[in-house]
């Protein structure tokens, strides 16, 4: 990752990463109640870092069961998210000790929320691209004679486009009238939304090891806060911890 | 930046990511007052029929809301928000808490019964070398017409099953050989009883009726709730039937269905659904209404309630909230029960038979 040498230069790694994770969730087109509970993550991608820029891609899936301690009802959440990351490198920076590189995030969110105690609205699903500035922070430092790093990328999305099922259903408007669902139809019809009444807040904070053959391992800590203000209102709070291997390819 | 800002500047990050439950909040004991907006603003936001019932709504708030706030106990709250919702005339409307179930059963409550399955069971069912319990379907042939009482809509149904079950009968094969029904041809007719069936999967209903469909019909339009307003619905989601199973064995013959008011909702869906077929008749007393898809939500304390968010108009424009009327009405007369009788069933023999 970010170590300022030739040796850690113009390097691509693969990643592959699985964890746990923990959600907290209040989607109102569900319940007012609070669901929280824990689940598993698993993320691919890749991370690549030039000489001017480091950029990095992923995929991640996380499972749920949050339940409501009022009703002791459960739901299963399913969400797929990615991102792609850009960051640019200061040059100012080269030979200080910490590193800030401002950067862009591309992220795109596909969510299922399934209440299992429902019966004709038990599934609703929800998607988001999202155009973030971000902040890539990075330390690299030696302990033991060993290099690591540490590190954040965090980010607050600017403009979003989000759909969310109809007011009073888990049909959505471009699906209504059409005897087969398709893909697309859950992502037509949304809306623009951005500060006011939407904001969301990611952090990716990580320990980096890089090992002698080029390889590597991370331990990760993702965060997000999301507040969706819509006909349905919504808030969640996830969390995972993720170990990761890179490969070099 | 010097680097103590920095882990200044970490920190605040981190312990940032672990407080957003000061922002996601839940009351863990909700005051009556909040227990009852939250089903108040619900049910006025995203129930279906406000319009098509003539139901004052804000009225209701009036009345109940100072009952809410001033009930003593959960179950003097839950009595009042039960009587509030009562007004709504929907059997698709319930509370469901632990101690429990507030319902409003008027529809087929006020009404005759026009059934009692013991009887059928005992003089129609169980004597006949026919009767067959084919999934969740009691069938068997009864003085040569097909007959099947389906209880519950609940129950899973197939279009292979449907298959099996046209096939029996229809079938036509030279006595001797390959026999599936006491008869040496087809049946005269069918008669689908779903009397007391109070409703279960849509689907379901769909998959009989696409059955005994033949070329594309439109049989109703579907509105969703689309926003808070009382009229705020979707355009209309148009519905159709058409054939599904074995092209071989389409079944011809006329076909009753009985019915009664404790027909509901997905029954009732399928009674309007048949009659849109030409050799179908509906027979017996009006369906018991449910024509909007019930969805689920929670209140603040975490009872559970249901309530109808769509509504539904037949391919003639009739809204079917309010029950499928049979076209040949006919009731169970007690001197046939004393007999051993159904009336219905009778009649429906009758009427296939004179056809």
């Amino acid at each position: 990752m970010g170590q300022e040498n030739s040796e850690f230069e113009n390097q691509t790694h693969f990643i592959t990463g699985i964890g746990g994770s923990y959600v907290n969730v209040i989607d109102e087109g569900i319940s007012p109640l609070l669901y929280n509970g824990i689940g598993g993550s698993a993320v691919l991608g890749f991370y690549q870092e030039k000489e001017n820029h480091v950029k990095t891609g992923i995929a991640k899936f996380d499972f749920n069961n949050p339940s409501s301690s009022i009703s002791n009802a459960e739901m299963y959440t399913f969400r797929l998210e990615g991102h792609y990351q850009y960051y640019w490198k200061i040059q100012s920076q080269k030979n200080q000790k910490w590193k800030i590189r401002p950067g862009l995030d591309l992220s795109a969110k596909w969510a299922l929320r399934q209440h299992l105690g429902y019966t004709n609205n038990s599934q609703h699903i929800e998607t988001r691209f999202s155009l973030a500035p971000a902040i890539m922070v990075a330390l690299p430092f030696q302990l033991w004679n060993r290099n690591f790093e540490i590190g954040l990328f965090t980010s607050i999305p600017l403009i979003t486009y989000a759909t969310r099922p109809l007011f009073a259903s888990t049909r959505f408007s471009a699906s209504v009238n059409k005897d087969e669902v398709e893909f697309f139809d859950y992502l037509k019809d949304g809306e623009i939304i951005s500060f006011g009444n939407y904001f969301k807040w990611s952090a990716q904070y990580y320990l980096y090891f890089p090992l002698k053959n080029g390889n590597g391992l991370r331990l990760d800590y993702f965060w997000s806060y999301e507040n969706y203000q819509a006909l349905n209102p919504m808030q969640t709070g996830e969390h995972s911890i993720m170990i990761s291997t890179f490969f070099k390819i | 930046m010097r680097p103590q800002l920095f882990i200044i500047f970490l920190i605040a990050i981190i312990g940032f990511s672990s407080c957003e439950r000061l922002f996601i909040k839940e009351e863990p004991q909700p005051a009556n007052a909040a227990i009852f907006d939250h089903l108040w603003e619900t049910v006025d936001e995203k129930y279906s029929f406000f319009t098509d019932k003539n139901i004052d709504w804000d009225s209701a708030r009036t009345v109940f809301r100072p009952k809410a706030i001033n009930a003593r106990n959960s179950i003097e709250l839950f009595n009042v928000l039960a009587d509030m919702l009562f007004i709504l005339k929907d059997g698709h409307v319930n509370i469901s808490a632990g101690i429990d179930l507030s319902r409003n059963w008027e529809w087929y409550l006020e009404y005759p019964t026009n059934f009692n399955f013991d009887l059928i069971e005992r003089n129609y069912l169980v004597p006949s070398e026919d009767y067959q319990i084919s999934g969740p379907f009691h069938n068997t042939i009864i003085d040569s017409v097909g007959y099947m009482y389906y209880e519950s809509f609940s129950a899973n149904v197939s279009t292979s099953l449907m298959d099996y079950l046209v096939q029996k009968f229809n079938i036509n094969e030279p006595k001797g050989s390959f026999q599936i029904n006491s008869l040496e041809g087809p049946v005269a007719g069918l008669i689908i009883d779903i009397r007391n069936n109070g409703g279960g999967s849509i689907s379901n209903a769909f998959t009989i009726t696409n059955r005994f469909a033949d070329e594309k019909t439109k049989v109703a339009d579907w509105f969703y709730k689309n926003g808070p307003e009382h009229d705020d619905f979707t355009q209309a989601e148009e519905k159709f039937i058409e054939f599904e199973g074995n092209e071989l064995n389409k079944f011809y013959q006329p076909i009753v269905v009985l019915i009664n008011r404790g027909s509901y909702s997905s029954a009732n869906f399928f009674a309007s659904m048949m009659s849109f077929l030409p050799n179908v008749t509906l027979m017996g007393d009006q369906t018991g209404g449910g024509g909007g898809l019930p969805i689920n939500n929670e209140l603040p304390n975490g009872w559970r309630f249901r309530f109808s968010s769509t509504k539904t108009l037949d391919a003639n424009g009739n809204n079917i909230e309010f029950g499928v009327v049979p076209d040949i009405i006919v009731n169970l007369d007690s001197t046939d029960l004393a007999n051993g009788k159904d009336t219905m069933i009778e009649e429906a023999i009758k009427f296939i038979k004179n056809r």
